[in-house]
This record gives structure tokens, C-alpha cells and sequence, in this order.
């Protein structure tokens, strides 16, 4: 996932799916914003259609901002924060435009302060630099339209004050949210380096336990035939024929376990060791999951953790039950598919509740997430490299 | 990875942060308020508004000690120092003419958003509230006073109790906002560890397997193709290892595995020189050219891995080659170590092998993945095999890791 951007949304999409309340308000209170703010300099409009057409504006590009800050179709794009930023500059062009009365004031602009709202509600979705940059274009633009319009106004301030007290709003929002943006992406980043190393520590420190439980495995299937076996050679120190077809017997009884546990993916073995309701060890993996090509493997860590999740968030719900769940994976051209379907006795907004961080982080890490619930059969689609 | 903070940590990096960003809006208008104001005395050199210049300058210090620490003291100091500059910058600005004041009010409401802005020592929503009431009534109450004190009226502003609404709304979803992602993140924290452990368990059992491959199966093997008759010496002591080995030790430790760091350059020392030697025991001829000493470079877990693989191709040569001689060869390059096994013998096709066949799959292939190298293998039905085994050299892997 090296193409993933420094943005909260990308480093922690579970603890980004409830940013949109905040996303949406802040965007609906920037248009009532606007309304009011015409409403109170109606008589300083000179053309109220200009005007009316700049909240409008203002308004898409706010519909917009709420419709793709859905953690259902992360991760917000640069293309998409450009499309809004122009929307609402040229809101706020439009808006001077209509009200070119030399009795405007520059304070009754909504325009800028509106701009840098939503520069805040912005910040869970993209990079602080690129917000920051974003908000300085916009100073430029903005100081240059209020420079224009200071000839036509009637106040003693200077053009140079009116500029600063158009942008200065504005600029104090856009840089508050990209402090508050960079510095929760450096302490995720801090903390992600730090998880790592603790998890790969306590892994080090599980080694000798993990390795006595392997070891524990072989002899158990060992100390059936072979340990008999071998003492038994050993003490009588003569091989007769009888000798060479139990050799061989053990030997292939041995050989077929190893093959099939090697061929045994992780996955299989999460699905054995997992708790719920359904076919228990030995049962579960060859009921639930379809791998064919073996492409089980083929999946990062990244990818096997956010499965992982699922899966067991999953068998959490009552009533789950194993015998429900299938999971299908397979070769597709250089790629792979995945498909993970499952009954779920809840409600689309109890999934949605439950779910969604699971989801987010399945759509950071694997490439056409997709999710499609007709209750009480949820699918999930997704596919990776 | 994907994981955002845990609980225990995601309030108090969030509380830190967001009055961080309150604080970068405080000296943006702070320093929005001071350039307005020289702009003004700029253009009316007959006007005094130096005074007012002068009171931004303690409050854009008290700020910057309340910002460098978040605790009660500075917060309360630059509240303070905030009340007297604020009413200090009013009562000059206010004291001007008429027209200044119709025109230059909001740099008296910058003033006020940035104390607004004060944002507090750590706490959760309601204290982060509070400490914003307190901003906003001490600057409605300074620069009120000082309005009234010049003789003027005062008038509502709306972009301070904006700025006030906006903060408050902002902190308290972003609060609500984290409580989704609170029962969901102690379990994907979960499934990473479980990831890794998994991950390593793995590790451990294509170990345990290759082991397990070229000890019991391979000595069973041996059992199976002995005359009847007393049991071989030679074989007699393998078997007594096994059980030694396998029952008697913790096999799968790396203390097993280490050789003396000190020896281990040497390459008699070597798995792969150890081999050599057990398959000539055992009737193959073997030569062995190329850079030898390369092997010296390799970190003991894959010297022994390569050992093993090397010697397990030998033995596939012995038995299935339909020859006993063989070439070893090492080529060493600063990253890594190539080892070649080459015969003349019978040839064979990879896929062709029976499934249950482990050799190659398990001993040879396996066992060098798991230790970062990787085989090749090019064999032609009836003119031979090479076997190309490439293994990171000790340098080389310990680079990988650091920039992995």
C-alpha cells in the first residue's frame, strides 16, 4: 500500500468513519452561513441574481463535500478536494460580483469565512500540506478580488487593511485545521511505528512458547508410530521384511499429513481456530472457504489483518452461524478476487453502525471494495494484487 | 498498516492537537489584527494607533507560553494578559475618530476570536468548553468595557460568538465522532498481533517440517530400502539422534541452530561445506568450485538453511539422478550468495513430480524462501538438473530489514 496518502482517512479509516456527522454539519452550516449573511446585506446587493446563484454554488460544492466524505466511497480524492475548492471560489467571485454597491462591507462577506469552515471539514480527508496550499491559493485569489472592489467602496480603510480583513478568517481556519490535521497524522504515524515494534517484540516473546506448541504438534504425531517404531528397531537392532513395509507405511502416513497442512492457508486456519457457532476444527475450512488457485497467500499483512477483523467482529454477532459463510478467492488476469458473503440476522443500520470501521479499513487496503446487503445476506467484493 | 490510536491514547492526541490548531487560528488573528493596524496608521500618520500595536505584543507572548504549555497557569495568564491588551487595543482604536471606528471594527473582533481560542490545558469536552465560555466572556467583557468607556455604544458581533459556536460544534462531534471507532479498534489491534503471531507460527512450522522431512521421513526412507539383517551402524546412530533430537531437545529454538559465531566464518565450518561432506559419505562424487569463503558472509540461520537445501538436492541426485557425481558451485556477490547444484544425470520436470514428492517442494524450496532467498530450478528430461539457489548475504539482509 505504498501509494496510500498521509491523510487520517487513509492511516486510520476505522477511527475516520464517524468524521462525516461533523463533515456534514459543518457544510450545512456554512450554506445557512451564506443565507443569512445575503439576508442581512440584501440592500447592498446590486444583483441579486449573481448572488443568488453564488450560494447556490456554494451549496453544490458543499452537497458535494457531504456526498464523497461517505466512508462508502473513500478514499476522498485530490481531484475531488480541487473540484470543491474551485466550486467555492468561484462562489465567492460571484458573490462580489453581486454585490458591486459602494456601500458593501467587506466583513458581510460569507465567501472566505465559509471557505475556510469547510478547509476544516476537509481535514480528516486530505493531506494538511495540500489543505494548507489549497487555502493559500485562495488567499491570492480572494485578496485580489477585494482589491478590486476597494476602489468602488466607500471607506476610509486602506485597500491593504480590507485584504487582510478579507483573508484573515479564512487563513486562521485553514491553518487551525491543518495544525490539528498534521498533528494527528504524526501521532497515528508515531503510534503505527510504535504498534509495530511492541507487536513484533511480544512476538519475539511468544517465540519459544509458539515454537514448544509446534514441537508439541510433531510429537503427538510422532510418539503414535515413529517413537514406537524406532525403539523398537533399535532394541532389537535386526531389520526383517515386516521392518520395511512399516517404514514405508509411516513414512506415507507422515508424508500426507505434512502435505496437508502445508497447503493449509492461513485463512483456513483462522477459520478452524475461530469460536461462534458452526463446524468446529477440522470441518470449517473446507465448508467455508474456496480457494482454488491458492491465492490465500498472495495477501499482505495489511490485507489479512483487516479480514481478520471482519471476520471475527463477525462470528461475534448471536446467532451467527459458520455454515453461512463462504469465502471465495481466485486468480483473475495478474490479479486476484475475493468474495466473502454471510447471513447477518441485523438491520441495514445496525451493519452499518457495527460494521463500518471494519469496512473502512477493508476499502484502505484491498482495491474495488464493494458491499452489497439484501437481509440477511451480506457480500462483500474486493480485490488485490 | 491501518490502525489508528487506541483509546487510551486517540483523547489525549486529539485534545492536544485540536488546541494546537485553536492556538494557530489565535495567532492568525493576532497577526491579521497587528497588519490591519499598521496598514491604518500607514495611512493616517495623524492618527495614534502605536499603542495598540504595543498591546498585541504580550498577548501574542502569553499565547505562545500557553500554547508551548497547555497548563491552567498560562492559560489563565493569557486570558488575563488578553483581557488588558484586548481593552488596552479597543480603547485606542476607539478613541479615534468616528469613521475609524465604523470601519475597523473586526480587527477588534479578531482580538477576540483569538481569545476565544485558548483552548486550555488537556481535558475532555466539557472542560475544552469551558475554557471556551471563559475566552468568550472575557473578551466580550474587556473590550465591551472599553467601547463603553470611550463614550460609544456597543453593538452585538456576531463573528465572535460565530467563532465560539463553530469551536464548540467542532469539538464535541469530533468527539462523538471517535466513539464508533472505539469498540472497533481494540479488535483490529487484535487481529494485527494474532497476524503476526500467525505469521510466525508459520515460520516455525515450515521449519519444524523441513526438519521433520530430513530426519524421520528421511531415515524411514533408509529402514524401507535396508537389507534384512542387523540394523547399520550408521543408521543406528541416525535413528538414536532422531529420537534424541526430536523428543530431547526444544529443536525449533535458535540456540540449535547457532554455531559459533567465531567458526562460522570458516567455511569448513559451513552448512553448506557439512553438506558436501555428509554426501560424500554416502557415495556422491562431488566437486566443489567457485568462492568458497562467500559462505562465510551468510547469517547462521540461513548457512544452515542453505546446508540443508544443498544437501537434500545431493541426496535427490544420488536417488534419483541416475549418477553419482555432482558440482557444486558458490558465486558470492555483495548482496548475496549463489549456490549451484549441477548433475548430468536423469533429468526431470518440476511439475511432473508427484504431489506428495517434498523434496524440492519442502526441503529445498521452502527452506529458502523462509529465509529470504529463492531456487531455480532448470532440468531437461535426460540431460540433467541445475539447481540454482540464491540466499541474501548477512549485509544485504540486515539493509532489507532496516528499510523494510
Amino acid at each position: 500500500m505504498s501509494g496510500r496518502e498521509l491523510t487520517r482517512q487513509q492511516l486510520d479509516p476505522a477511527g475516520t468513519t464517524g468524521t462525516r456527522a461533523l463533515t456534514a454539519t459543518l457544510a450545512v452550516g456554512a450554506v445557512g452561513y451564506a443565507l443569512i449573511m445575503t439576508a442581512i446585506s440584501w440592500r447592498e446587493i446590486s444583483h441579486p441574481v449573481i448572488a443568488t446563484i453564488a450560494v447556490v454554488m456554494l451549496a453544490a460544492s458543499c452537497l458535494l463535500l457531504i456526498l464523497a466524505s461517505s466512508p462508502y466511497r473513500a478514499p476522498f480524492t485530490r481531484g475531488m478536494h480541487y473540484v470543491i475548492q474551485a466550486g467555492v471560489l468561484a462562489a465567492i467571485a460571484l458573490e462580489a460580483a453581486g454585490q458591486s454597491t459602494p456601500n458593501a462591507l467587506v466583513t458581510n462577506d460569507w465567501g472566505p469565512i465559509d471557505l475556510g469552515v469547510l478547509i476544516i471539514a476537509l481535514g480528516p480527508y486530505r493531506p494538511a500540506r495540500e489543505l494548507a496550499a489549497a487555502g493559500a491559493v485562495a488567499a491570492i485569489f480572494i485578496g485580489f478580488l477585494t482589491l478590486v472592489r476597494a476602489e468602488h467602496l466607500l471607506t476610509q480603510a486602506p485597500p491593504f487593511a480590507l485584504v487582510v480583513v478579507a483573508i484573515t478568517p479564512m487563513l486562521a481556519l485553514c491553518f487551525g485545521g491543518c495544525v490539528f490535521s498534521f498533528g494527528l497524522v504524526h501521532s497515528i504515524q508515531k503510534w503505527q511505528r510504535r504498534a509495530l515494534l511492541a507487536s513484533q517484540n511480544l512476538v519475539e516473546e511468544l517465540r519459544e512458547g509458539i515454537a514448544r506448541s509446534v514441537q508439541q504438534d510433531r510429537v503427538t504425531i510422532l510418539s503414535r508410530d515413529v517413537l514406537p517404531f524406532f525403539s523398537e528397531i533399535l532394541a532389537r537392532d535386526v531389520i526383517v521384511p515386516a521392518d520395511r513395509d512399516r517404514a514405508r507405511e509411516i513414512a506415507d502416513s507422515i508424508r500426507s499429513v505434512m502435505v496437508a497442512e502445508f497447503d493449509r492457508s492461513w485463512l483456513e486456519n483462522l477459520i478452524e481456530l475461530a469460536g461462534g457457532v458452526g463446524p468446529g476444527k477440522a470441518g470449517a475450512a473446507a465448508v467455508v472457504v474456496d480457494d482454488p488457485d491458492r491465492v490465500a497467500s498472495v495477501m499482505a499483512t495489511d490485507q489479512r489483518t483487516a479480514i481478520r477483523a471482519l471476520l471475527v467482529a463477525m462470528i461475534d454477532f448471536p446467532d451467527f452461524d459458520r455454515r453461512d459463510l463462504r469465502i471465495q478467492l481466485s486468480k483473475d488476469g495478474s490479479g486476484c478476487r475475493g468474495r466473502v458473503a454471510a447471513n447477518l440476522d441485523i438491520t441495514d443500520h445496525v451493519l452499518h453502525s457495527a460494521l463500518a470501521p471494519y469496512f473502512a479499513v477493508m476499502r484502505a487496503v484491498f482495491t474495488d471494495f464493494q458491499i452489497d446487503f439484501v437481509q440477511p445476506t451480506l457480500t462483500l467484493r474486493f480485490s488485490y494484487e | 498498516m491501518s490502525l489508528g490510536l487506541p483509546s487510551h491514547l486517540a483523547p489525549q492526541a486529539v485534545s492536544r492537537w485540536f488546541v494546537r490548531g485553536l492556538h494557530a487560528i489565535a495567532f492568525t488573528t493576532l497577526s491579521g489584527a497587528l497588519l490591519i493596524t499598521v496598514a491604518f496608521q500607514a495611512a493616517n500618520p495623524q492618527l495614534v494607533l502605536w499603542p495598540a500595536m504595543i498591546a498585541l505584543l504580550p498577548m501574542l507572548a502569553a499565547l505562545w507560553f500557553a500554547d508551548r504549555t497547555p497548563t491552567v497557569f498560562y492559560s489563565t495568564a493569557y486570558l488575563v494578559v488578553g483581557a488588558v491588551c484586548s481593552f488596552w487595543f479597543t480603547a485606542t482604536f476607539y478613541s479615534q475618530s468616528v469613521l475609524l471606528v465604523a470601519s475597523d471594527a473586526f480587527s477588534v473582533a479578531l482580538i477576540k476570536v483569538a481569545l476565544v481560542m485558548v483552548g486550555g490545558p488537556r481535558g475532555g469536552v466539557i472542560k475544552r468548553v469551558g475554557w471556551c465560555v471563559a475566552g468568550y466572556i472575557t473578551a466580550e467583557a474587556s473590550v465591551d468595557a472599553a467601547v463603553l468607556l470611550t463614550g460609544h455604544t456597543v453593538e452585538f458581533d456576531i463573528t465572535t460568538l460565530l467563532a465560539f459556536v463553530v469551536t464548540t460544534v467542532v469539538f464535541v462531534l469530533n468527539d462523538r465522532s471517535r466513539r464508533l471507532a472505539r469498540r472497533s479498534q481494540p479488535l483490529l489491534h487484535r487481529a494485527a498481533r494474532d497476524e503476526e503471531l500467525a505469521a510466525m507460527r508459520h515460520r516455525i512450522e515450515v521449519k519444524a517440517a523441513a526438519l521433520m522431512h530430513d530426519t524421520v521421513l528421511s531415515h524411514l526412507a533408509a529402514i524401507a530400502n535396508a537389507a534384512d539383517g542387523p540394523l547399520h551402524p550408521a543408521l543406528r546412530a541416525q535413528v538414536e539422534r532422531d529420537l534424541e533430537v526430536l523428543v530431547g531437545e526444544e529443536w525449533l529454538s535458535d540456540e540449535l541452530l547457532i554455531a559459533d559465531t567465531d567458526t562460522q566464518r570458516d567455511w569448513r565450518q559451513s552448512g553448506l561445506f557439512a553438506a558436501i561432506q555428509e554426501t560424500r559419505a554416502i557415495g556422491l562424487e562431488i566437486a566443489s568450485t567457485g568462492d568458497l569463503s562467500a559462505v562465510a558472509r551468510l547469517d547462521h540461520e540461513t548457512s544452515y538453511a542453505l546446508g540443508l537445501a544443498v544437501k537434500q538436492c545431493l541426496v535427490n541426485v544420488l536417488r534419483h539422478a541416475d549418477t553419482n557425481e555432482a558440482e557444486v558451485a558458490v558465486y558470492g556477490s555483495e548482496r548475496e550468495i549463489s549456490v549451484m547444484v549441477i548433475d548430468t544425470g536423469r533429468g526431470f520436470t518440476e511439475t511432473e513430480t508427484s504431489p506428495d514428492r517434498l523434496g524440492l517442494r519442502q526441503s529445498v524450496r521452502r527452506r529458502i524462501e523462509s529465509v529470504g532467498g529463492a531456487v531455480q530450478v532448470w532440468s531437461t528430461p535426460g540431460r540433467g538438473t541445475s539447481i540454482m539457489i540464491r540466499v541474501p548475504a548477512a549485509q544485504a539482509q540486515t539493509n532489507a530489514r532496516g528499510t523494510a
